[in-house]
């Protein structure tokens, strides 16, 4: 199958001084289809953030495979790169960068055609509405600004995948709320959304298909209805402990 | 590598550079108000002092039975300064030198209340025989005093003989005007007993005016050229070195530390650009800031040299033919590199920007004190310093300048400067990807519980601690002068005590941190083959590579020369020098040092790094190489047995042959070749015979 | 509480444990190993140097002086057929050719001129000089004493009279004296490295790490809460200060030792006991001024990077004045006591040499203590400023002093205390 992302018993193990080995990510498996926004739900510590670096080509994985879009993680990082925008709460934008300039910025970094940059960066400030501060520096907006401005960084190249890696941590409810607003939109743009969270309501929301995942294992991955249909309960949060506990 | 992207990035990081006003103004523009400030207060404090001395009226005092005469002397002085032509030297100063007796009651009390400035003191013959003998500390004529095992001259030493008065000069050596006064008569006088000594001889008969005796010329081959040549040659790559560090860190220390702590680097590195491409981005900006910031520092001192702000001698020539211009700028664009990537890797190491300033002081001055390898005399390029990053660049500015090109060698630097800069490159390019570099660490468990699982981290600690200890013991305390006490403090205090302790406080198990393990029986036959041959293959090693590239003498024969004080029963060497190292220092090193350090390297690099650090511990220069030689083979027997017992022999049994050689006057380092390839051979079975019967080390790094 | 609390956190900080505790700890001795090291090597190297001389035309009845040369196992007589080559490539260090005197100084039978060549460039060839030329001067006497001998002179005759020097100085006051140039200026360095990172990280360094309004909001006065950084800031740089100045005299004997040679053996490095507690004294007045100072500016300051921008001008504005200190036998003066920093240095210089000017003394007390004031009053006054406090001034002193202080503006939000 060509789905957009294809991950095959993938792993990664780190390996600590003291601790020695410590299995992160314990051969997983999953694909998402295109144009769906899949959630990999799980608690702190359970493997996402991981997960979705490996995807990403920061973290290389210790065994496994991962393609993107079809290139692989480990053997054509770049052009997986190239393929998606990765969004976190982590990834920081330049604080002595405009607006502006660090969508142009991204955009050219990502090899978005030279020729079309100015447009694309002038639809994006348009788009989410940061034209009042485009010309401003980074680090003079608040923190809702700054979320847009990062959106904005994400998708300048227009890449078909977005990774986000718990978008919605430090914001308040009305961020919160349009950061799920403009993640239902780049799925109704076609796009395919990687999406990781804690947060139950939001996985409910927003996730056509869930993994939930646990101590770097993927103990479920289906759809909401299905894993009500198999759990036979109703909340998300429910079903999540029932098959934490359940695993444990 | 996409050209286009490295260009993007070094345009967005020079862009934010820029925009940092205040690390522009902190780099740039306060040092070059800075340079201008120190060097007008050196020159401030050299004028001062020197104006002060000169205008000061030096007041004196004159005692003792040939008072008068003395006075009669300094009365001619004073005749002699008045028509004085001005001569060569030193004597230049004593025309202008102002000097006025002063009646006192106690001269000594008078200089001690600052009075007077020194006092003299005339006695006659007889009275300056009958004082009592002692070393004079300085003596008018002395010369630098020489080692007594290389002088034994014909000519004698200048003293004074019997019979001949003795003036003695008072003064405070604690005061500048009274030290400089006493030189000054000292001068004086010595001028005064010259015109006196001519005086004589003339009045003789003396066929020749004294003066043409046996007069001498010098002349030196150089040129004005060469001579600043080689003054500038000392110099100019360490201030390269410091322009370039301290320049190339307002960028490096930020341009990845201070992203990583933002956040920003992740970001960065989910985008489509590589690596390879970031690492070059960075470097490149890296480099060009540096260049830029050295090139102003270089402009603003030529300026103040230009303008005379500064004054150079007036034989100051410095010549710089487009030959000798262009093989310099091609030694210094790889030691730029070089420099420019280790401050990238420190960047890259470090998790923050505070981080990475704590590990610049370090870097900064390691690389500055190498690079002023030129400084020392008699260093030469063709020899082992070539491959010394930065010290080779150093010692071939140097030979360049002065006109002295060594092809080979100068190409030999080239290739080794060019190779420690692409190492250093590739190392901060696989600093970026390391992941527990990128990723936050998650808090350890062994910093909440402490135990064992924290020694690895504080091991380093412990040991550099234990080298402080050991050295400032040995330099500041009178009563560790002598070998024994040493030794016993050493061994029985740092080395024995100081790993129980590190026990106690991490609650190790002690079999296992000391490697107390059985080993096969075969093991004891490998070690005792390898006592003398480990010793004859390390001499042999360095004679090896004397022959191409120049090792310092006492290099070779600290191998085999034996350390001990003459008349030391061999009884106690064996027990001091053999059997007790042989037993603590393996505690320490092949011990807990091997213990902590276990995880951290793989075994080759855990061999290299304990048998440095033992090195390190023999503290002078010339015993760090053999004894980290022995050190690596040691930690090699432990890893390869797993126990420390048979280093233990090794280590006991090496130390007493040497000794043993020693007081046979076997000379160990200069026996023929067919010998140290027999060494060879046997220390080669020595180790098949520990492989075949290993029981390799536990829980090593893969 | 507070205090305890920033000590605390202090100790675990890295930075502030490495340059207050750890560098005077392990840099002296490390430096001393350094220096030693390199002094062994240079030893070992210019030991090893013997001066390759060829002599040319030496009248055989100067045969002493060849003896002599042989016998000096620093110098090495060489053959050469072509020496000036030979020195300009480094295969000898110095050619001697003895020339019979020409002109009235032939009068003197055996009379000779010797001219020597070398290559100024070479260190090896400057030292051949060197070493002939002392050689020369010394057979020059003997020579002068023989022909003296011949015309009934005796060697005391034309000696004349012997001239020795007397060092008054006790070893004490010898190694005071050096103590009294170097250290002023390392205590004020020092004092101010320690102050720097505490005052930034106590400042600046909350805010970077957003504990700076958690702190805002403890059951406690604002000014209780300065007042607990301040003196955490001045506790830092006094203990530096203090652990920099025990660790560097307790290393200047071993340090020193290689550059003083011979001379230095003697010398003694202590304070006087009975100076401590000026010393002290001194540092801790210093250590609240510049505290106060250092803190004042980094309090403007986002993040730690940006709290070194501003604090670093005033670190130089302490050091230069002290460059200008290092003249040997500079007094404490009553124009001197009224400069601060500069007054300090001199104190601690004439108290290391046990000097005591008791009037001059106070009067640096009093500068010093008037400027603590002073520093303390601008900090109450800016504290009054919520914009300040909550860091809205965007790094910015200039922009406060303009808007704020020189304005003349009523602090936003009414004072606190």
């Amino acid at each position: 199958m060509n789905e957009p992302v294809v991950v095959r018993n993938l792993a990664k193990t780190f390996y600590d001084e003291a601790r020695g080995e410590v299995r992160a990510v314990q051969g997983i498996d999953f694909e998402c289809r295109a144009g769906e926004i899949f959630g990999l739900l799980g608690a702190n510590g359970a493997g996402k953030t991981t997960t979705l670096r490996m995807l990403s080509t920061i973290l290389t994985p210790t065994s496994g495979s991962a393609e993107i879009l079809g290139y692989d993680v480990v053997a054509d990082p770049a052009a997986v790169r190239k393929s998606l925008g990765f969004y976190s709460a982590s990834t920081a934008l330049y604080p002595r960068l405009t607006a502006r300039e660090t969508i142009e910025f991204f955009a050219r970094i990502n090899q978005y055609p030279g020729e079309k940059v100015r447009e694309r960066v002038d639809y994006l400030i348009e788009r989410f509405g940061i034209a009042q501060y485009a010309n401003a520096r980074v680090d003079k907006l608040s923190t809702g600004m700054k979320q847009k401005v990062s959106i904005a960084r994400t998708v300048a190249h227009d890449p078909p995948l977005l990774i986000f890696d718990e978008p919605t941590v430090g914001l308040d409810v009305l961020n919160a709320l349009e950061m799920q607003e403009v993640i239902k939109e780049f799925r109704a743009h076609g796009k395919t959304i990687v999406f990781s969270t804690h947060i139950m309501s939001e996985a409910e929301k927003l996730c056509d298909r869930i993994a939930i995942i646990h101590d770097g294992k993927i103990l479920a991955c289906n759809t909401l209805e299905n894993l009500r249909r198999v759990t036979g309960v109703h909340y998300l949060e429910d079903i999540f402990v029932n098959y934490v506990r359940g695993q444990g | 590598m996409n050209w286009e992207t490295i260009r993007v990035l070094l345009v967005h990081e020079l862009r934010m550079l820029v925009r940092d006003r205040r690390t522009v103004i902190l780099a740039v523009g306060v040092p070059i108000l800075m340079i201008p400030i120190i060097l007008f207060a050196a020159k401030w404090i050299n004028e001062r002092r020197a104006r002060t001395l000169e205008e000061t009226v030096y007041r004196y005092a004159v005692t003792g039975t040939e008072a008068e005469q003395l006075r009669s002397t300094l009365a001619r002085a004073k005749e002699s300064q008045a028509r004085a032509e001005t001569e060569k030297g030193k004597e230049e100063g004593l025309e202008r030198f102002k000097f006025e007796e002063v009646k006192v009651q106690d001269p000594a009390a008078s200089l001690r209340n600052k009075d007077i400035h020194f006092y003299l003191e005339a006695l006659s013959g007889p009275q300056a025989d009958a004082l009592p003998k002692k070393r004079e500390k300085e003596d008018e004529d002395e010369v630098a005093p020489q080692s007594d095992s290389t002088r034994k001259e014909i000519l004698p030493v200048p003293t004074r003989l019997p019979g001949v008065p003795l003036i003695l000069i008072y003064y405070q050596g604690d005061q500048d005007t009274s030290q400089a006064g006493e030189g000054k008569m000292r001068d004086l006088l010595l001028r005064e007993r010259r015109n006196g000594r001519d005086a004589i001889l003339l009045d003789h008969g003396f066929p020749v005016d004294p003066l043409k005796v046996i007069s001498i010329a010098d002349k030196s081959l150089a040129s004005a050229g060469q001579v600043t040549g080689a003054w500038v040659g000392r110099f100019l790559t360490a201030f390269l070195v410091m322009f370039l560090l301290t320049g190339g860190s307002v960028v490096a220390l930020d341009i990845v530390a201070g992203e990583k702590e933002r956040g920003s680097l992740e970001t960065l590195l989910t985008t489509a650009a590589r690596h390879g491409e970031i690492v070059a981005a960075k470097q490149l900006t890296i480099v060009l800031v540096a260049i830029l910031i050295t090139v102003i520092h270089i402009a603003n001192i030529l300026a103040y040299v230009t303008f005379r702000i500064i004054k150079m001698p007036e034989d100051f020539v410095i010549k710089a033919p487009p030959g000798t211009v262009v093989t310099l700028f091609l030694l210094f664009i790889p030691m730029a590199a070089f420099i420019s990537s280790i401050l990238l890797m420190l960047s890259a190491y470090a998790k923050t920007y505070k981080e990475a300033q704590l590990y610049f002081f370090p870097v900064y001055l390691v690389n500055l004190t190498i690079s002023f390898a030129a400084v020392l005399p008699g260093v030469s390029l063709r020899s082992a310093i070539v491959i010394v990053p930065l010290a080779n660049v150093s010692v071939a500015v140097r030979e360049i300048l002065v006109g002295k090109f060594d092809w080979p060698m100068i190409g030999l630097t080239f290739v080794a400067m060019a190779a420690a800069a692409v190492w250093t490159v590739r190392a901060s390019a696989r600093m970026l990807s390391q992941e527990r570099l990128i990723t936050s660490s998650e808090a350890d468990v062994a910093d909440f519980a402490g135990g064992p699982a924290l020694f690895p981290k504080h091991v380093l600690r412990w040991y550099a601690l234990l080298g402080v200890i050991l050295f400032s013991v040995a330099l500041n305390v009178p009563q560790m002068a002598t070998l024994r006490r040493q030794v016993l403090f050493n061994d029985l205090v740092l080395f024995l005590a100081g790993p129980l302790l590190m026990i106690w406080k991490y609650r190790l198990n002690p079999k296992e941190a000391l490697a107390f393990r059985a080993v096969k029986p075969a093991v004891w036959l490998a070690a005792l083959l390898i006592i003398p041959s480990g010793n004859l293959v390390g001499i042999g090693a360095f004679r090896l590579a004397d022959l191409v590239i120049p090792v310092p003498r006492q290099m070779l024969e600290q191998f085999g020369q034996e350390l001990t004080p003459p008349g030391m029963p061999m009884w106690q060497i064996i027990l001091l020098l053999a059997v007790l190292p042989g037993i603590c220092e393996e505690i320490a090193f092949r011990g807990t040092l091997l213990y902590g350090l276990r995880r951290k390297f793989r075994p080759a690099g855990l061999a290299v790094v304990v048998g440095l650090i033992f090195g390190l511990f023999h503290v002078a220069f010339f015993r760090i190489i053999p004894a980290g030689f022995m050190g690596v083979v040691l930690t090699a027997i432990a890893l390869f047995t797993g126990s420390i017992f048979p280093g233990m022999l090794v280590h006991a049994g090496n130390n007493a042959f040497a000794f043993w050689a020693g007081r046979q006057g076997y000379p160990l380092a200069g026996l023929n070749w067919p010998l140290y390839l027999a060494a060879l051979a046997i220390f080669g079975l020595s180790f098949h015979i520990l492989y075949r019967n290993r029981t390799p080390y536990p829980d090593l790094r893969n | 509480m507070l205090y305890a609390r920033e000590l605390r956190s202090a100790l675990r900080e890295r930075n502030i444990v490495v340059n207050s505790i750890l560098l005077p700890v392990f840099l002296y001795p490390i430096l001393l190993w350094l220096i030693y090291t390199g002094i062994s090597f240079v030893g070992g190297q210019t030991e090893g140097f013997s001066s390759r001389v060829v002599l040319k035309g030496l009248p055989a009845q100067h045969s002493i002086l060849k003896a002599d040369l042989e016998r000096d196992k620093q110098i090495e007589l060489k053959d050469s057929a072509n020496p000036t080559a030979d020195i300009r490539d480094g295969k000898i260090d110095l050619l001697a050719e003895f020339t019979p005197a020409q002109g009235l100084a032939a009068s003197l039978p055996g009379n000779f001129h010797v001219q020597l060549t070398y290559d100024g460039s070479k260190d090896r060839s400057s030292i051949a000089r060197g070493r002939l030329t002392e050689k020369i001067r010394r057979y020059s006497d003997v020579y002068l004493d023989a022909e003296a001998k011949k015309l009934g002179l005796s060697s005391a005759q034309l000696q004349q009279y012997w001239i020795e020097g007397r060092n008054m100085a006790t070893s004490r006051q010898m190694g005071q004296f050096i103590l009294g140039l170097m250290l002023p200026m390392f205590l004020i360095i020092m004092l101010s490295v320690g102050c720097m990172y505490p005052a930034i990280d106590s400042t600046a360094g909350e805010r970077e790490k957003s504990t700076w309004e958690t702190l805002m909001t403890v059951a406690t006065s604002r000014r209780n809460i300065v007042i607990a950084k301040y003196l955490y800031v001045a506790t830092m740089a006094t203990a530096a200060a203090i652990l920099n100045l025990s660790a560097m005299v307790f290393s200047m004997k071993a340090i020193l030792a290689p550059l003083l040679g011979a001379r230095g053996e003697g010398f003694t490095f202590q304070i006087p006991l009975r100076s401590i507690p000026l010393i002290l004294l001194v540092t801790v007045l210093l250590a609240l001024f510049i505290a106060a100072g250092m803190m004042i500016l980094a309090s403007f300051a986002r993040t730690f990077k940006e709290g070194q921008g501003m604090v670093s001008p005033l670190y130089i504005a302490t050091i230069v004045p002290v460059m200008f200190l290092q003249v040997p036998g500079l007094e404490l003066t009553p124009t001197l006591a009224l400069v601060p920093i500069v007054n300090v240095a001199m104190v601690f210089r004439e108290a290391v040499a046990g000097i005591y000017r008791w009037p001059l003394i106070g009067i640096t007390i009093a500068v010093e203590l008037f400027c603590v004031a002073l520093s303390l009053w601008l900090a109450t006054v800016i504290l009054r400023y919520e914009d300040f406090m909550l860091g809205t001034y965007g790094g910015s002193f200039g922009k406060f002093l303009k808007e704020r202080l020189l304005a003349r503006k009523a602090p936003l939000g009414g004072e606190r205390k």
